[in-house]
């Protein structure tokens, strides 16, 4: 059996009412096998996001800590002609 | 708020100095330093764009996440439509006074956010054309000396 821990979450009851019936139609053996599903799923979606997506959601959620002035970042283009785009 | 457009950032991130605006554009920005700026999503974007094709896409990425977490520059996103439709009609009042889609978007997030009082761009032929009053960094600086 593969290794397990026990995890206290607190989850509405209208969204374990509709992982029990996940459950009743057979889809599911039992609550944790759903949830194990469902957080496999979570897994691999962020695990597919780049780290500009995610500080993106941490932002936009108020979670992203805020440091420093972007303005000091500077770079030197080489040898490349650069072109603004035209006032029109 | 004032918002700063992505042709002020583009022209201090990749440092353009041999560009006649380079020296005005600098100094407005030294004395924007210390208050809360404005950035619009796409202005971000489209600065990331340019600073990933002159100086390479980890540059550009590092700069995107540096803006996310400036203590000095909030950015501002649009207002998600629920729909295609419901995005034609936002844009296309826009695009009717001859803007760009990539303008429209911009006059988008600044219509959508109430507190944006300026919008900094060197590029005069907005004025008139988006919601939010315009000025370019050298308008800035003379405005600043004289009040």
């Amino acid at each position: 059996m593969a290794d397990t821990v026990l995890l206290q979450v607190r989850i509405s009851s209208a969204l374990v009412r509709r992982i029990d019936e996940l459950c009743n139609e057979g889809l599911f053996r039992n609550r944790s096998e759903a949830i194990s599903d469902a957080i496999r799923l979570l897994l691999a979606k962020y695990s597919k996001t780049s780290p500009e997506a995610r500080a993106t959601a941490l932002y936009l959620s108020g979670r992203l800590g805020r440091v420093g002035n972007p303005e000091e970042l500077v770079f030197t283009p080489g040898a490349s002609r650069i072109e603004l785009e035209e006032d029109k | 708020m004032i918002v700063i457009a992505s042709d002020v950032l583009i022209l201090h991130h990749l440092m353009l100095r041999s560009d006649s605006r380079w020296a005005d554009n600098e100094e407005a920005l030294r004395r924007l330093k210390g208050s809360m700026k404005g950035v619009t999503i796409y202005g971000l974007l489209d600065l990331v764009g340019a600073v990933s094709r002159y100086v390479g896409e980890k540059n550009g990425r590092e700069l995107y996440l540096s803006y996310l977490r400036s203590e000095e520059h909030r950015i501002l996103f649009p207002h998600h439509p629920d729909s295609w439709e419901e995005h034609i009609e936002d844009v296309m009042k826009y695009l009717g006074r001859g803007l760009s889609y990539k303008d429209a978007l911009e006059a988008l997030v600044l219509d959508n956010n109430p507190e944006v009082q300026l919008y900094l761009t060197w590029r005069t032929a907005l004025a008139d054309r988006i919601p939010v009053k315009t000025r370019t960094p050298r308008e800035l600086l003379q405005q600043r000396t004289i009040t």
